[in-house]
């Protein structure tokens, strides 16, 4: 039911209301202590793209601030459906009009603070800029769903960004496989759900 | 057989190839020079509609009778037959057709267009970023003339519901025409490329409209329409005046009368079409004003009545239970003059669609005699499953059966034209329901038939599919998908075949004789005066049949799946080529992709000769820098 008084505030939203989605899902989750999110100043130096190892990485060291958190996955599923996600990224990010979620190999970086930067600013081939209409925690919600279908790259660490710098062979089996998943997946999609014509 | 037989058996068409070029030089070069066509009897000696023994009887105007050797727009004629009376190559050579040349464009997206040609000149239109070619058929190697590159947006590409496809350009007045994925028209100079206008219809960004639509000149206007049913798009044909590409018409899909053009000069054929403002009414609210219904299919044009067909799509979105009504016009045809945009008639093939079908298919206008009338006829198969003859002047069905497999319907009721829909079969919010037949795409897309005046049969690539369908309610975000139709695909009957090539009959609805195929089958049709039909499939063959007997005479395997339109030519040295772009995509890709065995993407034309000659070549293989026959010492010169 939490789901559906979810959608419900955001099909408001879209009358162009983005705040009447705000508090619907501020309303369940008024039980927990706030959350403090990243600052735009910290989400704007982030790269897109980095792949895993580079010492870019560090910069995307900013963990989803609902990690592990169940109820913001749910909430993230939700909005995914209510915000039409699903029918450009297809049933549980399959891929369709726009790319696959539930892989490795992202154009644009799969760390939580580069897919919520995707999200938030939009990108050249269609995806629309939601940080326009939807707030910052629901787009940090967006991201813990988009995560739960297990393509996402976690956030660097310190550690393993330190032991790429020392050691490059050490991630380059990683690379490799993001690279090989990179070019399987460049633009093009296919998938077993589609639409009619046009 | 000897190797010396096959040369004498080869030389003799050879030589009479030869000549032919020798007499058609000049007609060719008229041609080239854009001058007005002269008479179809005058042109060549292999002009031949004439029908043949067995044939259904049925006919049709080849208006506006260009060269025969040419190709000026996707479906050749007005009348959209596709046919060509080419007739080099027959049933008796057909084994001999080799690549002559082939060409790249380095596009991964569906390759949905024909090329076409004028005079010496072969035009190209590839899908998005929807770069233009002219390349130069009077040289070895086929060199490129000019290129135009178009650079549209490239955020139309994650707005198009079924790829970044283009259905290829028009050519008309030393024009070339064609629509950019991103929602502009476009015409350039024909010889240099340059652009003479560039006119935007729509923005993607803002709502998602896209265009992937071919373009049809009229007179001095460029019809034009657009894409995004799956958007919630409003459908709008729009006439460009073809010297400057200023708006000179616009007729919506939906909304009242005004916005539809329908005022006194328009005649409903059934009495439920007829009343005020049903673009309007026939929907909630204001639901019409994002209710799809776009003009993303064919036009075709009767000179005689100065009438032009366009189909309409889904309407949006296209989860039914959120429009109740019937949700005019979506899937539907409009016959309007092209002049005014006044409607004429219009009729709805699936009232209230709950399935996706669209009513954008061919129209092909075709003339025969049901129950011992002559009538003047437009032939539709409709993504919906039926087959519709239909009177182009009234817009009244004549015939109508289904040509696929369907159990959505049980058939058409004569008396209002209405499907008589299975309940069992509409869809429901939340819940699914199985096997829907056909699927969303139809028992047959977009990919547009041939008709050859000399069987009077309509050949068409088909499909075998049908659906499980979970509707969910969505809402409207502009630049969004406003879809809602969560579906899956499975092949329907037990052949366990996705792909069909038919032959029908228009006149009674029946199929002549068919070609199951293991793959879909999503290719234009060509039909020739060789007797001859073309057609691809999604796995990459390309076939020659016997258009009488439907017995394959050639195929052969290309680099990608096949999902273009293939046409005929005649070249500048006289010679009749054969021509097709591979590069599977669209819907085929989103439909088959992820079976075992479907071919990867491309963008390559293949152009086929007998031997596989070619300008300064007798034999395919033939060709060097210097010319024909010319040694090759020069390339890996030994030390």
């Amino acid at each position: 039911m939490a789901a559906r008084a979810i959608r419900i505030g955001c099909i408001l939203a879209l009358a162009g209301l983005a705040a009447a989605c705000k508090p619907a899902i501020g309303d369940s989750t008024t039980a927990r202590p706030p959350i403090a999110l990243p600052g735009d100043p910290t989400l704007s130096h982030v790269p897109m793209g980095a792949p895993p190892g580079s010492p870019l990485e560090l910069s995307t060291n900013i963990p989803n601030p609902y990690e592990g958190d169940a109820v913001a996955v749910a909430q993230g599923k939700a909005l995914f459906s209510a915000m039409n996600c699903v029918y450009c990224h297809g049933s549980g990010g399959s891929g369709l009009i726009g790319p696959p979620l539930n892989a490795p190999g992202w154009r644009y970086g799969g760390t939580p603070a580069q897919i919520y930067n995707s999200i938030h600013d939009g990108r050249p081939q269609g995806m629309p800029a939601w940080g326009e209409s939807l707030p910052p925690d629901q787009i940090w919600k967006l991201v813990a769903y988009v995560e739960s279908l297990g393509g996402a790259s976690p956030p660097a660490t310190a550690k393993t960004v330190q032991a790429a710098g020392a050691q490059p062979s050490a991630t380059g089996e990683q690379a490799a496989e993001q690279s090989k998943a990179d070019s399987a997946h460049e633009g093009l999609v296919e998938a077993d759900k589609a639409n009619g014509g046009g | 057989m000897s190797a010396g037989a096959t040369r004498r058996a080869v030389g003799s068409p050879r030589a009479r190839a030869a000549a032919a070029a020798i007499i058609l030089t000049p007609v060719l070069l008229l041609a080239g020079c854009h001058k007005p066509a002269p008479q179809a009897s005058e042109q060549t000696p292999m002009a031949s509609a004439q029908p043949l023994a067995g044939a259904t009887g049925a006919s049709a105007d080849l208006s506006p009778n260009d060269p025969p050797g040419e190709w000026r727009r996707q479906a050749r004629d007005y009348a959209n037959t596709r046919f060509s009376p080419l007739n080099q190559i027959g049933a008796a050579n057909v084994a001999r057709l080799k690549i002559a040349w082939t060409f790249s464009d380095g596009i991964p997206y569906g390759h949905e267009a024909a090329p076409l040609v004028v005079g010496s000149t072969m035009f190209l239109v590839t899908p998005f970023p929807n770069v233009a070619y002219a390349l130069d058929l009077s040289k070895p190697g086929i060199p490129i003339k000019w290129t135009y590159q178009p650079n549209p947006r490239p955020v139309a590409v994650g707005k198009a519901c079924c790829d970044a496809v283009n259905r290829g350009p028009v050519y008309a007045d030393g024009k070339l025409i064609f629509s950019l994925l991103d929602g502009e028209a476009v015409a350039l100079n024909a010889d240099t490329g340059k652009p003479v206008w560039r006119t935007r219809l729509g923005d993607p960004a803002r709502d998602g409209m896209t265009i992937t639509m071919s373009p049809l000149v009229v007179g001095k206007a460029v019809l034009v329409g657009d894409s995004g049913g799956e958007m919630g798009v409003r459908g709008v044909l729009t006439a460009l005046d073809l010297e400057t590409g200023k708006t000179l018409w616009r007729a919506y899909s939906t909304g009242p009368d005004a916005d539809v053009k329908i005022g006194p000069g328009f005649r409903a054929p059934y009495a439920w079409l007829n009343g005020k403002d049903l673009g309007a009414t026939s929907w909630p609210g204001d639901a019409w004003k994002r209710g799809g219904a776009t003009i993303w299919g064919w036009i075709s044009y009767d000179p005689a009545s100065n009438l032009i067909y366009a189909g309409t799509s889904n309407p949006s979105p296209r989860v039914p239970a959120q429009r109740p009504g019937d949700n005019l016009w979506g899937s539907a045809v409009f016959a309007r003059d092209p002049a005014t945009g006044d409607a004429k008639w219009a009729f709805q093939f699936t009232p209230h669609d709950q399935w996706d079908y669209d009513g954008v298919n061919e129209n092909v206008l075709i003339d025969g005699a049901i129950g011992g009338q002559s009538r003047k006829l437009l032939v539709h198969l409709d993504r919906n499953g039926f087959g519709y003859t239909m009177d182009r002047t009234t817009g009244q069905i004549l015939v109508a059966k289904p040509f696929g497999a369907i159990n959505w319907a049980s058939g058409i009721d004569m008396r209002t034209g209405r499907p008589i829909v299975n309940a069992d079969k509409e869809a429901k919010l939340g819940e699914k329901v199985e096997d829907i037949c056909p699927t969303h795409i139809g028992s047959k897309d977009w990919q547009p038939s041939a008709f050859s005046p000399r069987t009077g049969l309509i050949y068409a690539t088909i499909f075998n599919i049908c659906m499980d369908l979970t509707d969910h309610k969505v809402a409207y975000i502009p630049g969004t998908p406003y879809d809602g139709m969560d579906l899956q695909t499975h092949t329907g009957g037990k052949t366990g075949k996705w792909g069909e090539f038919i032959a029908w009959n228009p006149l009674t609805g029946q199929r002549a004789w068919s070609i199951p195929e293991n793959f879909m089958t999503m290719s234009g049709v060509l039909a020739t005066g060789g007797d001859l039909v073309f057609y691809g499939t999604t796995d990459g063959w390309f076939r020659a049949v016997d258009a009488r007997t439907g017995k394959v005479l050639w195929s052969q395997k290309l680099s990608s799946g096949i999902t273009s339109q293939p046409m005929t030519f005649l070249g500048p040295d006289g010679r009749q080529y054969v021509a097709v772009e591979t590069g599977v995509g669209g819907v085929a890709s989103q439909v088959m992709g992820a079976k075992n065995g479907f071919p990867s993407r491309g963008g390559d034309l293949y152009v086929f000769s007998l031997d596989g000659a070619s300008p300064n070549t007798k034999a395919a293989g033939m060709l060097t820098t210097q010319g024909a026959g010319a040694p090759a010492a020069h390339f890996n010169a030994p030390d």
